[in-house]
């Protein structure tokens, strides 16, 4: 870096620049005047010196000793800054004189004035005695020569330019230092507008990925549900055309997989959408897996052998098992789409120790045509699909991710291009007992609302229709009200209910949790159950029973018994 | 105006010294330079001025023209504070209240004598018995010798610097 050009920029350095001139200028002052006041001592020295000569020599002169004065001279010569000594008689004619070696000597009549020439000084002074002048004293002594002035000052001379130096090299730090500062200003609202750049770029990618995402999304599960609906439809068509109880049990059969598909693909949805709770229990895995072989071998082609094999005394874990089965169906449908022209789909479930502890581990294995690396890296990218638009929502490992983390657990993946798949969950062990399996009292609810006052409080006249179609089937007596207003119109003309069933999300300004609580302030006691397809708000669940839609009839029935047999808390 | 006078006179005598053919004839105007400049080179003992205004006396013994040369040249001339007077003197009996005494010729034992331990510079020329000073022709020059022994018997001081310039020194007794 040019220092110039540096001390022009910063004031640091200006500052050490005008600092350096005045002390420069200073020390000139400092030498000009101590060379004067040194000049003038110089002189009044020789002057002194030379009235001493002219005290010396005044006897010597009144008696016209000219030998005398000439001696008195001589001693001169003891002070070696003396170059020439002349005694002068009265009348100007020179008597004596001392002359040092290879000097001019003084000269031979006495001298106006005492002029200095360059380089000494020449004093005059008469002689005199009782105020007569007996005649005059010439002195010619040495100025300094140039480099006993050097030497004089040099002291002097070299503390000025340390000085200098000091304040000359501080300036140029202090510029140094401020044009470091303004680069690094420069470059710091540089990066921060760079910074600034980067983040609308990203913010762009990613709103350009959400809407990609989204749309991939909206077309895998447009897909699907067209092909569910279209499974419903025929079947539906099917079964006003034919009147054979066993091809209708099949249509209906195959109407309530494409359903159930259905209700799973908006669970997994609503699980993306992190609006759904994880509902962990201890699980027996050996019996979830068995228990989907019939459920795998329907949702794969016929050239996919499935070939699932659970090890004996396998560990129970702890996971939501709906999500569990339904990580399972997701690699399991993964692996078909690996292999369109068949292959073998291998599930195994083993016991594995480690220093991290015991752990389940479960493999999916396929042979179909594997992965590349960088697939492999971001399977797991929620909406990443190597599918095309339609064929796959781009959720379903991301769902496998979710829920074996979640559990603790951690999955792997291990791929070959053209040489299969497998995916490997590891779930950690679950110490607790397996809970017992659903549906013991399956039927014993049948007749828990036989003869019961419900209060079906629903918005939507399709489903309204099927929940009064349901209590009505259940042998009791509903009544419908079409939102929240209704509702409390109704209880406010002293009917009472048995249970009181109500949607969560409704228009109106109160909403089915709100109308429960209200229900409970003004009158307590009626047991109230809640339904929602957007489980929002999950804590509603703590304090009042909620059916998660989809449900089955079951599911409900198996509810409202539970609701009904157990005795209300007054407490909440 | 006298200064002036004095300074011709001085520029007369240094003519006199740079034309030696002129010497012999100005020796008597040079003695009388040097007597009035001894003067300023010796301390009387302080009895030897009762008042402040005693002027400074210098007595002369058979020189007459010396004395009357010395007279004109050194008129209203002044030692320190004190004037400048001459006066001659007939016989040694008359030296009392003297400074300088300038005796030549045959009183000049008798003087010496009388003047003896009076306080008073001596100064003699010529052969015979010598004073405090003593006048001597070397080289055509006036020169002179100083007893300074002598000097401090009447108690007077000499400056050194007058010793210096005298040809032999009888130095005073430590």
């Amino acid at each position: 870096m040019n220092w110039q050009k540096v001390l022009r920029r910063g004031f640091g350095g200006a500052a050490a620049v005008v600092a350096t001139a005045l002390l420069l200028v200073l020390g000139l002052v400092i030498v000009v005047f101590s060379e004067a006041a040194y000049n003038a001592q110089q002189e009044r020295e020789a002057g002194v010196q030379a009235q001493i000569v002219s005290a010396s020599v005044a006897p010597a002169l009144a008696f016209f000793d000219n030998e005398s004065a000439e001696l008195y001279l001589d001693a001169l010569s003891a002070n070696p800054t003396v170059s020439a000594a002349a005694v002068y008689d009265v009348s100007g004619t020179r008597i004596a004189e001392y002359t040092r070696a290879g000097e001019a000597p003084p000269p031979a009549q006495a001298p106006s004035s005492a002029a200095n020439d360059a380089g000494s000084i020449i004093s005059v002074t008469p002689v005199t005695m009782n105020r007569e002048t007996l005649g005059q004293v010439y002195l010619r002594t040495d100025a300094l020569t140039a480099l006993q002035r050097f030497a004089r000052y040099a002291g002097f001379a070299i503390l000025l330019v340390l000085a200098s130096l000091v304040f000359v090299v501080f300036g140029i730090a202090q510029a140094a230092l401020k044009q470091a500062n303004i680069e690094l200003e420069a470059r710091a609202a540089q990066l921060q507008q760079e910074i600034h750049q980067r983040e609308r770029a990203e913010e762009e990618l990613l709103q350009s990925r959400k809407m990609e995402a989204i749309g991939q999304l909206v077309g895998g599960v447009a897909h699907d549900f067209n092909n569910l609906l279209t499974v419903v439809l025929s079947g539906l068509r099917l079964m006003e055309r034919n009147t054979d109880p066993a091809r209708r049990a099949t249509t209906t059969e195959a109407m309530r997989q494409a359903v159930e598909r259905g209700a799973g693909l908006t669970r997994q949805l609503l699980a993306f959408a992190r609006r759904q709770t994880l509902k962990p229990e201890t699980i027996d895995l050996g019996a979830r897996l068995n228990g989907m072989r019939e459920l795998l071998e329907r949702s794969l082609r016929a050239d996919i052998l499935v070939d699932i094999k659970v090890a004996a005394g396998l560990w129970p874990v702890k996971s939501d098992p709906t999500q569990l089965e339904l990580a399972i169906l997701n690699l399991a449908v993964n692996a078909r789409d690996a292999m369109p022209k068949g292959g073998v789909l291998t599930i195994t479930a083993d016991n594995a120790e480690s220093e991290r502890g015991d752990f389940v581990c479960i493999q999916v294995r396929d042979t179909g045509f594997g992965m590349t690396e960088e697939v492999r890296r971001r399977v797991f990218e929620p909406y990443f699909t190597t599918k095309q638009t339609g064929q796959g929502t781009g959720l379903g490992l991301a769902q496998v991710y979710g829920i074996v983390t979640q559990s603790g657990g951690d999955v792997r993946i291990e791929s070959m291009v053209n040489a299969g798949t497998t995916i490997i969950l590891e779930l950690p062990r679950s110490h607790e007992a397996v809970a017992p399996a659903p549906a013991v009292i399956e039927h014993a609810a049948s007749d828990a609302l036989a003869g019961k006052q419900v209060l079906v409080v629903e918005d939507d006249d399709a489903v309204a229709d099927i929940v009064v179609a349901l209590v009505r089937d259940a042998r009791s007596e509903p009544t419908r009200a079409a939102n929240a207003a209704a509702a409390l119109d109704i209880l406010s003309s002293g009917r009472r209910f048995d249970l009181i069933f109500s949607d969560i999300v409704m228009p109106g300004e109160m909403n089915g949790f709100e109308l429960a609580q209200e229900i409970d302030r003004r009158f307590p006691g009626t047991p109230i159950i809640l339904t929602t397809g957007f489980a929002g708000s999950a804590d509603v669940g703590n304090r009042y029973p909620v059916l998660r839609k989809p449900y089955q009839p079951e599911e409900f029935e198996r509810l409202v018994s539970t609701v009904l047999a157990t005795p209300l808390t007054k407490s909440a | 105006l006298t200064a002036r006078r004095v300074f011709l006179a001085i520029c007369i005598l240094a003519a006199a010294f740079a034309a030696p053919a002129r010497a012999q004839t100005s020796q008597e105007e040079v003695k009388a330079t040097f007597l009035y400049r001894f003067a300023s080179f010796v301390t009387w003992p302080a009895t030897a001025f009762p008042d402040m205004a005693m002027p400074v006396q210098m007595c002369v013994i058979g020189a007459d023209p010396l004395a009357r040369t010395l007279t004109r040249t050194t008129a209203s001339q002044r030692i320190g504070a004190r004037a400048f007077s001459v006066r001659r003197v007939a016989d040694a009996d008359n030296v009392r209240g003297c400074h300088l005494l300038y005796v030549v010729g045959d009183r000049t034992g008798a003087a010496l004598r009388a003047a003896r331990r009076q306080g008073i510079l001596t100064i003699t020329d010529g052969g015979g018995e010598r004073g405090i000073i003593h006048f001597a022709i070397v080289d055509a020059r006036v020169r002179f010798y100083i007893d300074d022994a002598l000097a401090a018997e009447s108690g007077l001081n000499v400056d050194p610097r007058l010793l210096n310039l005298a040809i032999s020194v009888r130095r005073r007794p430590v």
